[in-house]
């Protein structure tokens, strides 16, 4: 990694300029003493006045106002030498002379300062840009209150195994803290109300020990599975200058290799599934790098098995003969045996659980069928979220990740497959290959219902989206699994990224704008199809997209409600047999109805809408997309069917 | 004589037709109060407001027949959709709630819709 050839430069300069700017103020100490009185004047709300008389000459600390660099140059050095692009925050007082850092030592430039309007949403871009680029990106937060904000988005990276590298400023020496506010938004332990949910963290209390604790966090983090940690920005590190008698060194950054599968437990599994009458693939987080999707291709080739396709990452292709994602639930109740690559939930995927009044639970799998997984999640689990699901019984378990196991896996199928046993695996596919097009034109017959209907269908809306970015090089930077991955042909390993771990809503907006970013320098159109109540979190992300010019085309999902709640409310009146007509009581957006192309205009965000005619959402979209291929965001608003 | 058997036929035909037509109704149910009641017990918000589904199944077009919508509405699959007893939601709003369903026109064929087929 490339280190800041200033570091050693700027020392030596420091200390000129300290002596100077010392000898200059020693010659006037009540200028000093007259600038402290007026602050505290300037805090009481007091008129400043000037001293009478000159009062002692303080301590020689006290005589220095200006420095010439301080340790926030040194961290920013640290984080140039880790590549990021970007740092993304909301600004904070904690973190001044980190900021101060990066925008005029460090140039503004690698990494250049996302501004937000929450820092939810900061970390939120964190984790969407980290799902396209396979690395994290950096994000500034207030080590209080930033954090508290940023805290349930940290959460959600933490269940989608997504890296997020978090600097939280804080001051912990109680003499560097200015009276007021710096101690509401001082902590004496600041990572613990994310330890829960965070892979590492550390308070480094020496430039040094920031160093070597900054690389450490990179490589955690980014060593499966991947996951968010934090580094506290001491605020007095940041601030003092650098000593001349100090020598730095970062250190050199080396990835770890991802944990692959035990060899014994790859052989067996292949023979299980080369066995196998009526093998089934469930894929949910496997695809890391681009690489993921060409392996399950394969794996899934050479055996002829159909793949149950989770969307928690760009798994597998939509329209191959062997995803049979539509099809999954009969294919799980014929399995003999199943495969899952990290799999979030696969308690959840082979059990149906009945939300009642008593609550029971039945297997999907007939009895004998085996199992497999393959998780890197059994190398790491934390037990106070319980974002890990209920515990799943299998016959093989893999502590690995699942794209590096991957090709040891192929290759042992591919070495037990006779020339008989390959016949019989054609076969299989062929089979395969007609099931699945007839799932096909069931789900186009099933996009024709409403078609023409106000509210608009999803369907309709999905597939009016599909007819204007077909042709292009586009990315749906939302989790739209429904009629998108029913409709459209996603076929490249960019073209989805998953959902949000945790389901904490107003991940939404923030993630896609973070995804959007990373598009950015590849050229791709990116498709947001935004939920209205996950936008009205922190909808301020408008403003950023318009700002820093972060094309994206964000399509309203607007359905006027919390609809998931409105449903819960339903069960609940229901089942005490109570007024039923309430549910829309805390649940929904209406009266007003949001304008959402009113507010995005607001915000410097091009606005078409609110359509509620299908016929008139093709032109829309076709004048978003214009204003998006021209570089700047667009949104479109859709009022919506419920689902 | 002539004008006598035209008038007494237009009247019977008329008696008929308005004695078929109740029998209709009270058999198939009101299709505008169906369409009240489908949205203000929020039956929409799982099958969509053209019972064309959603997290719930597909009721329209074709619904099931009047007495097996009834049963299921009663009594649902377990772990699906919620119980409706009689005590929230009446036999005769659901009769009315199944003649709305009856009334959703069939969509065009999915093969007629260009968008359906890229």
């Amino acid at each position: 990694m490339a280190r800041s050839k200033k570091t050693s430069v700027g020392r030596r300069n420091f200390l000129k300029g300290a002596v100077g700017g010392a000898a200059a103020l020693a010659a006037s100490p009540a200028i000093a003493q007259t600038q402290q009185q007026q602050t505290a004047q300037v805090r009481s709300g007091a008129a400043p006045v000037l001293a009478k008389e000159a009062d002692p000459p303080p301590t020689s600390g006290a005589d220095i106002l200006v420095e010439e660099r301080s340790g926030s140059d040194f961290m920013v050095d640290c984080m140039k030498a880790l590549g990021f692009e970007y740092l993304v925050a909301n600004p904070g007082s904690s973190f001044r002379g980190f900021h101060e850092s990066i925008v005029n030592y460090g140039g503004n430039r690698a990494p250049e300062f996302i501004t937000c309007c929450h820092e939810e949403s900061s970390i939120a871009m964190a984790h969407g840009y980290s799902k396209v680029e396979g690395k994290p990106l950096l994000v500034a937060v207030h080590g209080t209150v930033g954090l508290q904000h940023a805290s349930m988005a940290i959460y959600n990276a933490f269940c989608d195994r997504a890296p997020v590298y978090i600097i939280a400023g804080n001051t912990i020496d109680v003499t560097q803290r200015r009276p007021g506010v710096e101690w509401d938004h001082s902590v004496q332990d600041a990572a613990a109300m994310v330890r829960d949910f965070t892979k590492w963290d550390d308070l480094p209390i020496s430039l040094q020990h920031f160093a070597e604790s900054s690389v450490r966090a990179y490589k955690i983090a980014t060593t499966p599975p991947m996951l968010p940690v934090l580094i506290v920005a001491d605020g007095d590190l940041q601030e003092k200058p650098i000593s001349a008698s100090e020598k730095f060194h970062i250190p050199k950054l080396t990835l770890a290799g991802p944990p692959q599968g035990d060899s014994a437990a790859v052989n067996d599994a292949a023979r299980m599934l080369v066995a196998a009458e009526n093998p089934l693939i469930v894929a949910d987080r496997v695809a890391r790098t681009p690489a993921g999707m060409k392996l399950l291709v394969e794996l899934a080739e050479t055996l002829q098995a159909p793949v149950i396709e989770q969307s928690g990452r760009m798994n597998f292709p939509s329209r191959h003969p062997l995803n049979h994602t539509e099809r999954g639930r009969g294919l799980l109740a014929n399995a003999d045996v199943v495969l899952g690559l990290e799999v979030a939930d696969l308690w959840g995927t082979v059990n149906n659980y009945r939300d009642q009044l008593y609550r029971s639970s039945q297997p999907i799998l007939k009895p004998g069928t085996k199992v497999i997984s393959v998780t890197a999640l059994d190398l790491y689990t934390k037990s106070n979220y319980q974002d890990f699901q209920r515990y799943p019984e299998v016959d093989i378990a893999m502590a690995a990740d699942a794209e590096a196991t991957l090709p040891s896996l192929i290759e042992a199928c591919k070495r037990l497959i006779t020339s008989d046993r390959k016949q019989t695996l054609e076969d299989r596919g062929k089979k395969l290959a007609v099931a699945r097009q007839e799932s096909v034109d069931r789900v186009r017959t099933e996009a024709s219902y409403a078609w023409d209907a106000s509210p608009i269908s999803t369907a309709r809306m999905a597939a009016e989206i599909w007819g204007q970015i077909k042709d292009k090089d586009w990315v749906m930077v939302s989790n739209s699994g429904g009629w998108p991955m029913r409709l459209w042909n996603f076929d490249k390993p960019y073209q989805h990224i998953g959902g949000s771990g945790g389901a904490g809503v107003g991940y939404g907006a923030p993630s896609a704008l973070g995804a959007a970013l990373a598009n950015k320098k590849h050229g791709r159109l990116c498709v947001n199809i935004q939920n209205d109540g996950d936008l009205m979190y922190a909808p301020g992300v408008l403003w950023t997209s318009a700002h820093h010019r972060i094309p994206l085309l964000s399509v309203m999902h607007n359905n006027r409600a919390y609809h998931q709640e409105v449903m819960h409310l339903q069960r609940m009146a229901n089942r005490h047999q109570r007024d039923i007509t309430t549910a829309g009581i805390g649940t929904t957006l209406l009266d007003p109805n949001i304008d959402f192309a009113t507010v995005a205009r607001g915000m410097g965000v091009h606005g078409e809408g609110p359509i509620t005619d299908p016929k008139d959402l093709g032109p829309a979209l076709k004048r978003a997309i214009e204003v998006v291929e021209r570089g700047e965001p667009a949104l479109v608003d859709v009022v919506t069917q419920p689902r | 004589m002539k004008k006598f058997f035209t008038i007494a036929g237009l009247l019977t035909a008329t008696l008929v037709f308005a004695t078929s037509a109740a029998l209709a109704q009270s058999a198939a149910g009101n299709a505008d109060n169906g369409h009240k009641v489908f949205l203000k017990d929020g039956c929409y918000s799982c099958h969509g407001y053209d019972g064309h589904g959603g997290v719930g199944a597909k009721l329209a077009p074709k619904p099931i027949a009047t007495a097996a919508f009834i049963a299921y509405v009663r009594h649902p699959a377990p772990g699906g959709m919620p119980t409706y007893s009689a005590k929230v939601v009446s036999d005769a709003d659901l009769t009315d709630v199944w003649a709305y369903l009856k009334s959703i026109p069939e969509p065009p064929a999915a093969k007629d819709i260009p968008l359906l087929s890229q």
